[in-house]
């Protein structure tokens, strides 16, 4: 073998065992959920037969792949510098943890005017825009919604990442400070600037957005949801498919994080506001 | 006299990794994954929303502070533009072949980099695309069709292609060997995968159904079903290519499953990115012989080439 060929074989070498070792979730630096029995088996005849082996096998591989991966950490921090330099992080965890729940968000607008120059305006209206999903739920998706795909990721993401700080920023006593992680910052501030473009007059200015999030818990498998609360769900939302909804000129007063309202079932939370 | 074992490992080792292939799949891979790069960069639309850095994007403030110096100077949405017209100018040049060399480069360097430009939009089918852009990069993909092709003809520069190692296509094919293994053991640790339900809720979440209407109760077997065969494979699919046989089974099974997975939810073009790469578990020498006009002139300049070796 060619001096050449030889040292191309030691760098194949080790790219695919970086690769491979980056390919392992590991215990501590991968996010990995404690080993769980499943649930709801018994309502699946196939589930109630397969699901019990499949448990089987997890709780056996677990302590013993544990004690493995525990000789191979070392190797593993290098391994990720290598992989995350040439940007082929090795994380393909798609629906592995697939929610339990419809997700929705909204932006409320407060909207302020000024009769007289310098003087601080006052709320004079406000509006609520639905901005996930992007598509209607009301209809079959097509082009269109290959097109937003792209934002109802991005929100969705948005949502994770604000979570996952959300837990650092509670206190021991679980309050929230006053200051939010900026997630869902980009959520407000992009929809407010378009809404400020599209709907405000000269003398008006937006004063303050707020970015709420809603869910609805999907009925577990085997039982149907009721057709009436749907419907019910359905019509809010439609009520929200023609663009922002104007409201009257309410004050957010000492609306902080986790407010909540309702809206047929879907409950709504104050995830983020920002006075502007 | 027989060789000694660590001389025909050698040989066995030089023959896998380096064996040369005609050309012509490296550039059925570039014309395909660049004309799939470009409709994931246009997919990523408004340019305002998902490219500026005032729009939905992290608030600038981390990593090397590029995001935030562009912001500051009231570069936000020009920078924006010009990273997303970029990008469909290199991803636009990859298809056609032209400058690929250089166009398959910039494509894995826009591509990758975007995850720190702005990765909240970003899907599995950017990471699929950058890891198979890594792979392109190591191969001459210039051969035809191509204008690069066309160019050297019009010069009256020899163009048959020359063979090129296999290397890059082993990695791709190692490579979508691991996405799917990843993608399997990741969900085998996570309940929900092993009481069957994941594509129940996967297909009844709101954001990616396609169908207004969710199945009926009398029917959610089938998600279960669906649910079993999904981790089965993907956890086995390696294994699956060891084999001919298997090996036809699992990618079948593997664009079964994307169709499927397609048709009832919207992933963007994650589905179409994956049964693209299956392409790189063609033969290149069956493929040359079959599809390629330039076949017998480049068989002929080339030794010939174990099929068992290649495929092993």
């Amino acid at each position: 073998m060619s001096r050449n060929r030889l040292a191309l074989s030691a760098l194949l070498a080790w790219h695919v065992f970086a690769l491979a070792l980056s390919d392992i979730p590991f215990p501590g630096i991968d996010p990995l959920p404690a080993v769980a029995l499943s649930r709801h088996v018994t309502d699946d005849p196939i589930a109630a037969r397969v699901a019990p082996v499949l448990d089987g096998v997890s709780e056996q591989l677990a302590p013993s792949l544990g004690s493995v991966l525990n000789v191979a950490r070392p190797v593993r921090r290098i391994v990720d510098v290598y992989v995350g330099t040439l940007r082929l992080g090795q994380r393909w965890g798609m629906f592995g943890n697939p929610p339990v729940v419809d997700q929705y968000v909204k932006v409320r607008y407060y909207v302020g005017s000024s009769p007289i120059p310098g003087v601080p305006p006052r709320i004079t209206w406000t509006a609520t825009e639905l901005v996930l999903p992007a598509h209607r739920e009301d209809r079959i998706r097509a082009l269109q919604s290959f097109l937003d795909s792209s934002r109802d990721k991005a929100l969705a993401i948005a949502l994770d990442d604000f979570n996952v700080k959300l837990a650092a920023y509670v206190d021991r006593e679980g309050r929230l400070p006053r200051k939010l992680p900026d997630d869902l910052a980009p959520i407000g501030r992009y929809f407010g600037r378009r809404f400020a473009r599209t709907y405000l007059k000269s003398n008006e200015r937006l004063i303050r957005a707020e970015v709420w999030y809603g869910e609805v818990p999907n009925p577990v498998r085997g039982v149907a949801l009721d057709p009436s609360v749907l419907e019910a769900r359905l019509n809010v939302l439609r009520s929200y498919y023609g663009g922002p909804v104007r409201g009257p000129a309410l004050s957010f007063g000492t609306l902080v994080y986790g407010s909540s309202e309702q809206e047929a079932d879907i409950k709504w939370k104050l995830a983020y506001f920002e006075d502007l | 006299m027989t060789e000694s074992l660590p001389r025909r490992m050698t040989k066995r080792w030089e023959t896998f990794w380096f064996q040369d292939v005609p050309p012509d799949l490296f550039a059925l891979l570039r014309i395909v994954f660049g004309a799939l790069g470009l409709v994931s960069v246009l997919e990523l639309t408004p340019v305002s929303m998902l490219w500026a850095i005032d729009g939905i994007a992290p608030v600038p403030g981390s990593g090397l502070g590029v995001r935030s110096f562009l912001l500051d100077h009231g570069l936000g949405a020009l920078s924006g533009w010009a990273y997303f017209l970029g990008s469909v100018a290199v991803f636009s040049s990859m298809t056609l072949g032209f400058m690929t060399r250089f166009a398959v480069w910039a494509c894995f360097i826009a591509n990758a980099f975007l995850q720190s430009w702005n990765h909240l939009p970003l899907s599995g089918a950017n990471q699929v695309l950058t890891c198979v852009l890594f792979c392109l990069v190591w191969a001459d993909c210039s051969g035809g069709p191509s204008v690069d092709t066309w160019l050297r003809e019009r010069r009256g520069v020899q163009t048959d292609s020359t063979a090129q190692p296999i290397w890059p296509l082993r990695l791709l094919r190692f490579q979508v060997c691991l996405i799917y293994f990843n993608s399997g053991i990741s969900k085998f640790v996570y309940p929900v995968w092993r009481d069957g339900a994941a594509v129940h809720y996967a297909i009844n979440l709101n954001i990616f159904h396609r169908f207004p209407w969710s199945l009926p109760p009398s029917l959610d077997w089938t998600t279960t079903i669906g649910t079993y065969v999904t981790l089965f494979w993907e956890i086995t699919f390696p294994v699956m290519m060891l084999n001919r046989f298997t090996r036809r089974f699992a990618l079948l099974l593997g664009i079964a499953l994307h169709v499927g997975m397609w048709s009832s939810l919207e992933l963007g073009p994650f589905s179409f990115f994956m049964i693209a790469s299956y392409l790189s578990f063609l033969d290149p020498v069956k493929f040359c012989e079959r599809y390629s006009l330039r076949a017998r002139a480049l068989l002929k300049s080339t030794p010939p080439i174990s099929l068992t070796s290649i495929n092993s």
